[in-house]
């Protein structure tokens, strides 16, 4: 989400007091001059001083609100968050939402679900079954073109070739 | 021959084990970017200890397949007799290249018919015991090749008379094929054949020398 423009120690500091990482696939950029702005990201420019003012606002792009879906449970209704959600799969009319530790029968359709949770990081990817890709551990691509994704509770899913282009244009965004 | 589809199939393997390494990695990558976009702790592991074990495997068994010392792939073809069949019964032979034996051929092979009308011929890859014996017989300090002969009581005989006998006969194949009991034995080893064992009997007209491996009896007119 962040990257840092600054020299080694002082992004070190900025770390620690801000409590963010660097990643490949940033929106942000934090720097001190003005000829390390990027464009088409959100720059923020400042001086080490003003550290400190700097992780007040900045709490406004970490904390993100979480997203739910209710569902029922074996010990009754529940609410999931969608950043626990590993992978959801239909059996017939029922639609199963899997998390490490539960799993909950969802109210909805599986092509309604597919709509509304793709810009959240979930991705179909088979004719029954939807990934949270912040939650895909290994994936392991076969010469026939299918994929094979192992979760994060080492589940294995398999994709099919019919779906292999779209998942991989959508990893691509 | 066999070596090299052995080569091909293994450079085919490591090809696409490579192939399959570079999906892998880019997906991999691809996966991670797209993590990051979520959160800043991407779960996805580049877990490709199956493919580099495959890979090993493949680099390992080739440099196998390429030092692997010809003469175990393919059989020694420098000795090979030719064999001329007469009206199927009589036998001779050559040897295709005596120099490779290591010898120098002395005389001309007794053995030889001369009589030769035939069109049908049978080669072979390696020696077959009674060619063995019949270079013995002609060249007897033959280090490769050893013979001894041994009577039904176990007791080990001057085999220099059987050789000098053989040399001297002119040899056809019997429509006999095994002999039930033997004068005595005649043990022939060399590096070509592993041991075998040749049973002789002396008959009223001929003497019998018979392979029980190949099946097959040789006549030495008396």
């Amino acid at each position: 989400m962040f990257k840092i423009k600054f020299s080694i120690t002082e992004k070190d500091k900025i770390k620690q007091v801000l409590g963010i990482e660097e990643s490949q696939a940033y929106e942000i950029v934090l720097c001190k001059c003005k000829e390390d702005m990027e464009e088409d990201k959100i720059n923020l420019v400042f001086d080490m001083d003003r550290l400190d003012e700097v992780a007040t606002k900045i709490q406004f792009f970490t904390e993100v609100k979480k997203i739910y879906l209710d569902g029922k449970s074996e010990a009754g209704e529940i609410r999931l968050a969608l950043e626990d959600i590993l992978y959801i799969e239909s059996f017939g009319n029922d639609i199963y939402a899997y998390t490490m530790n539960e799993i909950a029968l969802l109210p909805l359709k599986l092509y309604q679900l597919t709509e509304q949770l793709e810009p959240f990081g979930l991705i179909r990817i088979g004719k029954s079954c939807i990934v949270n890709v912040a939650h895909i551990y290994a994936v392991k691509p076969h010469l026939n073109g299918k994929l094979t994704i192992t979760m994060t509770n080492k589940k294995e899913i398999e994709v099919n070739r019919t779906y292999v282009t779209s998942f991989k244009n959508y990893i691509k965004k | 021959m066999i070596q090299y589809i052995l080569i091909g199939l293994l450079i085919l393997g490591m090809i696409l084990t490579m192939y399959q390494l570079y999906l892998s990695n880019s997906w991999t990558t691809m996966i991670k970017r797209k993590q990051e976009q979520y959160t800043n702790a991407p779960s996805i592991k580049s877990n490709q200890k199956a493919l580099y074990h495959r890979m090993e495997l493949c680099t390992l068994a080739l440099a196998c397949v390429l030092f692997v010392p010809p003469q175990m792939l393919q059989k020694n073809n420098s000795v090979a007799p030719e064999f001329i069949l007469d009206d199927g019964d009589a036998i001779s032979y050559q040897l295709k290249n005596e120099s490779d034996m290591e010898i120098a051929p002395q005389k001309a092979n007794p053995l030889s018919s001369t009589n030769h009308n035939t069109n049908r011929e049978l080669s072979k890859s390696s020696p077959d015991s009674i060619s063995l014996i019949t270079m013995l017989s002609n060249q007897q300090e033959l280090v490769t090749v050893s013979l001894e002969m041994v009577d039904t009581n176990a007791r080990v005989l001057d085999s220099a008379t059987f050789l000098e006998l053989y040399a001297n006969q002119e040899i056809l194949i019997s429509k006999q094929t095994s002999l039930e009991t033997c004068d005595y034995i005649v043990l022939i080893s060399s590096k070509d054949i592993s041991e075998r064992e040749l049973l002789f009997k002396e008959e009223e007209k001929e003497y019998l020398l018979c392979d029980s491996m190949d099946e097959i009896c040789y006549a030495l007119s008396k």
